[in-house]
């Protein structure tokens, strides 16, 4: 994989392996994006619907006065998806043989970590995943779906590590 | 003669009375520790969100890695929850307390 950064762009270059781990991802959240909240799993409704606080006093204090902001957490995700069908779309240089390329402008590579952090905190979340399992070596690993849950999530951090390297915050 | 007298006592407990009420309208906005974000990913949040300069989100990352939490930002009640709703967009667990 490749990162390089001219003027505003974010030229990010995978190889064929690379192109193919990638486009999985971002089918796998196409599909979560465009699930139905309601049909989606106990833990997945609870990471889209959040907490602004820890405190049940305050929730409630925060509950009977704040505004409902269950509506822009929806928005996210018809946004990401939106983006998400943009870097997938067949016309796009992620569906081309052999290796792909993405062209993002500042904006994009922002909502892109973001796309793609929500993948990796979807699949912790599903798994359980703590900070022990975090940092376990996977050939240290069984179970075959956990993982490849924790090589997928591994894989998404290296790309964010290479965009975090290319991109600078105004 | 009057016209130049000092403020009475009434006052002084209004004004006391105003400053506890005001301290006691900030809200803190704290994000806490988790397994999964980078640390790199969450100085750009840091950076991004809070408008942190490079060491200072560095900084606050690394209480939030170390201690568990950090407290970010001290804000109005409206300001706060809007703060914990961008930290939480890009995956942060960010929460309010009062206080």
């Amino acid at each position: 994989m490749r990162c390089e950064r001219s003027n505003n762009w974010l030229t990010l270059e995978f190889e064929e392996r690379e192109k193919e781990l990638l486009l999985y991802s971002l089918e796998e959240l196409e599909g979560h994006y465009s699930t139905d909240e309601s049909t989606l799993s106990t833990k997945s409704q609870a990471y889209w619907k959040g907490k602004l606080t820890h405190s049940k006093d305050i929730e409630k204090e925060l509950s009977e006065e704040s505004v409902d902001l269950s509506e822009t957490r929806r928005l996210w995700k018809s946004e990401r998806l939106i983006l998400v069908r943009k870097w997938l779309a067949e016309e796009g240089t992620l569906k081309t043989q052999g290796g792909g390329i993405l062209v993002l402008d500042q904006g994009e590579a922002e909502q892109f970590l973001a796309v793609i952090n929500d993948r990796r905190l979807l699949l912790a979340l599903e798994h359980n995943l703590d900070e022990e399992m975090m940092s376990r070596h996977l050939s240290k690993i069984n179970d075959s779906e956990l993982q490849q849950a924790l090589w997928e999530i591994h894989f998404l951090a290296i790309i964010q590590h290479y965009i975090l390297e290319g991109i600078d915050v105004p | 003669m009057n016209a130049i007298a000092s403020p009475t006592p009434v006052e002084e407990v209004d004004a006391q009375t105003r400053t506890r009420n005001a301290f006691e309208k900030v809200w803190g906005v704290i994000v806490w520790n988790d397994p999964v974000n980078l640390m790199p990913y969450v100085v750009f949040v840091f950076k991004r969100v809070l408008k942190m300069t490079q060491e200072m989100a560095h900084q606050h990352m690394m209480e939030v890695h170390q201690r568990g939490k950090s407290l970010v930002a001290q804000e109005t009640r409206e300001k706060a929850e809007f703060l914990v709703h961008q930290l939480q967009g890009f995956g942060l667990q960010a929460t309010m307390e009062k206080g």
